[in-house]
């Protein structure tokens, strides 16, 4: 009986994503399954399915999560030092700039970092499956990341700091003052209404 | 006590696939069954992406097998599942069996 080539080219890219010892029986099962009486597209489909497949794993297994806290760090100390070196230039267009800058840079990177990589890969807010709620199989706190909050008012904490003793800053902290009072409000409010979510049909929790 | 991993409905199909198959379970096989059980069309891809998820659980194991040359010469890679696999199996349909018990008839789209 005469064996059936697999599209070599196919094979090839199949090949580099999947290198592993492991990946051969893979590549192997492909073959033998392909052999069966399927043609050409079913085999690039499959390859491709398997690339997209192996990709997403490998992404899944990063451990984004990890590094967010170091990075927040990082970051907290270069406005720091941004804001230090900003005074010390006496530059008011700088420190505004940075206090900005900052902010949002910051509240984006935390809120990525914060959120981005979770257990369930949802989006939004952590969750925490460590600390099932007592006698009661499949309810789960779910934690807002309050870090980041807190991080935002060390930074803009540092900058006030620096930045109160120049009169024009002072009069720019009439403006930022309140509209930082409004926003912890709405973070209070959401986190109110999103700190506790009910799990359905988690059956395997005791 | 420890908490027994949850089976997505996937992978609750690829270890009744496994059971079912017996000493004989691989890629190929375990996907044959599923597609013929189920008549639908099943991606090799999503098969060992499920198997490997298993393995990390530790809900099944593999060892490596002949080669045999309509696979060019690769070698088979055998599972089986563990002892916890079919107890979380075992619990998996314990609990749909309860989830099912006291439904209403479903007729149409309406329960």
């Amino acid at each position: 009986m005469r064996i059936q080539p697999a599209p070599a080219v196919a094979t090839w890219f199949l090949k580099l994503f999947c290198s592993s010892a492991e990946d051969e029986s893979l590549i192997g099962d492909l073959l033998e399954k392909y052999r069966q009486g399927h043609g050409s597209f079913w085999y690039w489909r499959q390859v491709g399915a398997i690339i997209f497949l192996r990709l997403g794993r490998n992404v899944r297994r990063l451990s984004v999560g990890a590094a967010a806290m170091p990075m927040r760090h990082a970051f907290t100390v270069l406005l720091v030092i941004a804001a230090f070196w900003a005074v010390l230039l006496t530059d008011i267009w700088m420190i505004f700039l940075i206090g900005i800058a900052g902010g949002v840079i910051s509240g984006v990177l935390m809120f990525l970092l914060g959120n981005g990589v979770n257990e369930r890969g949802k989006f939004g807010a952590q969750i925490n499956t460590d600390h099932p709620v007592p006698n009661h199989p499949g309810i789960s706190i779910h934690h807002i990341p309050v870090e980041g909050a807190v991080g935002m008012l060390f930074v803009f904490g540092t900058v006030f700091i620096f930045g109160a003793g120049v009169p024009a800053v002072r009069e720019i902290f009439l403006l930022t003052i309140p509209l930082g009072v409004l926003a912890l409000g709405i973070l209070v409010y959401w986190h109110k209404h999103h700190s506790v979510k009910i799990e359905a049909l988690d059956l395997h929790k005791q | 006590m420890a908490t027994l991993p949850t089976l997505s409905n996937f992978e609750l199909m690829v270890m009744l696939a496994i059971i079912r198959i017996g000493d004989d379970s691989y890629g190929v096989s375990i996907s044959n069954e599923i597609e013929e059980t189920t008549g639908c069309e099943v991606l090799l891809g999503s098969v060992y992406d499920t198997l490997a998820r298993l393995e990390e659980k530790g809900l099944i194991s593999s060892v490596i097998g002949e080669a045999t040359p309509e696979r060019g010469g690769r070698a088979k890679r055998h599972f089986r599942t563990t002892s916890q696999g079919i107890r979380v199996v075992r619990d998996t349909q314990q609990s749909l069996v309860k989830l099912w018990k006291g439904l209403p008839q479903l007729k149409g789209e309406e329960a």
